[in-house]
């Protein structure tokens, strides 16, 4: 199947949260995971983004979704939402350990964040990597 | 799709990286069959929880869970034959080149992908129907066979695939 869906992702995070950051800042294993999930997400209908590999939140954070995977050892959860007809943007990068989310302000973040990118699109940038 | 091609040429300087490249395989295959088991658990001929794969298998529930996880990397090739044998099917396993990897990848196991079990009776037919198709396909003609000469008759029998209109 070819690639299905596209990624955004929120350029102007910092260092602890940003996407594009964490990704840089991190391991080859942790940035070939992220390519490696991505590009099979884009390529499933959404009806077959689930866990494990992909979850949508619910309760306070209803309308994010996280990937999942582990790298170094450690449960990221990049969080984003759908955007657009098949369009998926990333806002903020999160970890996971001991079922709670690392900084545990994620979701509150990724929530404020997504209603600026709603609003203002020019906030996002398309994935900086190819998927196929 | 890059022109025909299943990669593009960013796509593959970015994997130039060996370090990059190799964690790269390495998770699109442990996905790959963590989502090819579920979803042959999850055929609709079969409908299977992971209980009764795991019942199959003579496995606990929380082990199918685990290989249905692709981020469980000790997934042995006993295990994979194990998993196959549960759903009565064959296991290939191949170390093509990247050409043919990259095709390869594109083909994502989800809920329309289905595979059958093994069927004696269904397979003995299609062998039957194809050796029927190649007999109606080759034409005997006996002494004007080519090359032949009247006075040399011959059964050589020629292939003959019609030509599309």
């Amino acid at each position: 199947m070819p690639v299905l869906w596209s990624f955004r992702y929120y350029a102007r995070g910092d260092r602890k949260i940003g996407i594009r950051q964490r990704h840089d800042e991190g391991s080859k294993q942790l940035q070939a995971f992220f390519r490696s999930r991505l590009k099979t997400l884009s390529q499933l209908a959404w009806d077959e983004w689930r866990e494990p590999y992909f979850k949508q939140l619910s309760g306070t954070a209803r309308g994010l979704c996280e990937v999942r995977f582990k790298a170094d050892g450690v449960q990221q959860r990049p969080l984003g939402f759908v955007s657009g007809d098949r369009e998926f943007t990333l806002v903020v990068w999160a970890t996971e350990k001991n079922d709670r989310f690392v900084p545990l302000s994620a979701p509150e973040r990724a929530m404020r964040i997504k209603s600026e990118v709603l609003q203002d699109r020019s906030l996002t940038d398309a994935i900086w990597f190819a998927l196929e | 799709m890059q022109y025909g091609l299943p990669w593009s040429e960013d796509f593959v300087r970015e994997l130039s990286d060996k370090e990059l490249r190799d964690e790269f395989v390495a998770d699109q295959i442990r996905t790959r069959v963590a989502m090819l088991i579920r979803a042959l658990r999850e055929q609709p001929d079969r409908d299977w929880s992971q209980s009764e794969l795991g019942r199959r298998m003579g496995k606990p529930q929380n082990v199918i869970s685990r290989l249905e996880d692709p981020d469980y990397g000790k997934m042995s090739l006993q295990t994979l034959l194990e998993v196959a044998a549960a759903f009565d099917l064959p296991l290939w396993i191949d170390i093509p080149e990247w050409e043919e990897w990259f095709g390869k990848i594109r083909n994502v196991p989800k809920k329309s992908f289905a595979r059958a079990s093994y069927d004696a009776d269904k397979l003995a037919a299609k062998a039957v129907a194809a050796k029927a198709a190649a007999a109606s396909s080759q034409i005997r003609i006996g002494s004007y066979a080519v090359g032949a000469t009247a006075s040399a008759p011959t059964s050589e029998i020629i292939n003959f695939t019609p030509k599309a209109a």
